[in-house]
């Protein structure tokens, strides 16, 4: 069975240009990446990710059970240490764990940390983005873990929103 | 002034939840993540998405009570996984907290670092993550 998951519309009442209409997504299959077709230092391919809007908060804030209403409540945000709506520090966690998936083909993981540089808010576009930084071989000849670093920018200030690492086994082929 | 030391050793209550499909259905879409292993309907294939633990610890304000979360925000995150998450699973979810560091910041003030730890176990109580979290809150 093809699974088809029914995008609503991803709007901001502020911007027009973040207007998107209805569509359908479709599933994306995914092949694990083998140990020996890592290449260190190796970039891994970008994901533009946005523009944020809250309506996408809302979205995580419903799937992730977080209702704290920093992310969602305006009059609460503007008097909190924010200052106004931001995302989830959890959803731009999950974005990076999108692009890791993304270029390796599996979500299994070893072994994931990110911290949050900077607040994520409505209207940015984030860039998710990384590098091979370590690759430990088995000495077996099995395969081994590679280690990646992950980064979600700010497309139009060039602000570090999100940093990370991902740590995972790898097939040798 | 919140004094946060208070919170060390502070625990939620251990509780138990069923690892819904559709639920990881729906945070692949939050995420904007189509990987076919998170939206297949074969529970041998599927798996939760990397992040995913994190939704069912409602059991994390109940261990941070303390905190003006409009002065509170999360840092860090890091989770070991020491095997997949699948769906069907029940699974139990164990929080402390272990660790609470004051601070000076620049910017805000008296601040303190807050590190909870939460060990996500399966019904036989083996682990399946550990993670560690830390939030600033300014005091």
């Amino acid at each position: 069975m093809i699974n088809y998951y029914h995008d609503t519309y991803i709007e901001d009442g502020t911007d027009p240009a973040a207007l998107r209409k209805t569509g359908y997504r479709k599933v994306e299959k995914r092949t694990k990446l083998k140990f020996l077709d890592v290449v260190l230092n190796a970039e891994i391919p970008q994901i533009r990710q946005g523009p944020l809007t809250r309506t996408h908060i809302v979205k995580y804030a419903g799937a992730s059970y977080d209702f704290n209403p920093i992310h969602h409540d305006q009059e609460f945000a503007s008097r909190s240490i924010a200052k106004g709506i931001i995302a989830h520090g959890m959803m731009i966690m999950g974005y990076l764990g999108k692009c890791a998936t993304a270029y390796l083909g599996t979500a299994q993981f070893d072994k994931f940390s990110t911290r949050n540089v900077t607040m994520a808010r409505p209207g940015d576009i984030l860039i998710l983005g990384g590098h091979v930084i370590e690759k430990i071989p088995n000495p077996d000849g099995t395969g081994g873990q590679v280690r990646l670093s992950l980064t979600a920018i700010d497309e139009a200030t060039g602000e570090l929103r999100c940093k990370g690492e991902v740590l995972v086994t790898l097939a040798q082929v | 002034m919140i004094d946060y030391k208070k919170m060390l050793g502070m625990k939620g209550s251990t509780f138990n939840c069923v690892v819904e499909p559709g639920k990881i259905k729906e945070y692949a879409a939050a995420v904007d993540d189509w990987s076919d292993f998170f939206w297949s309907d074969d529970p041998t294939i599927q798996y939760a998405p990397p992040t995913f633990s994190h939704i069912y610890r409602s059991g994390k304000m109940e261990a941070m009570h303390m905190a003006d979360l409009t002065r509170f925000v999360q840092g860090e995150h890091e989770i070991v996984y020491h095997r997949p998450l699948h769906p069907g699973e029940v699974i139990s979810y164990h929080l402390e907290i272990v660790d609470v560091v004051e601070k000076e910041g620049k910017t805000f003030g008296p601040m303190a670092q807050i590190v909870l730890q939460t060990i996500l176990k399966d019904s036989e109580n083996k682990p399946i993550q550990t993670i560690r979290q830390t939030f600033v809150g300014r005091r």
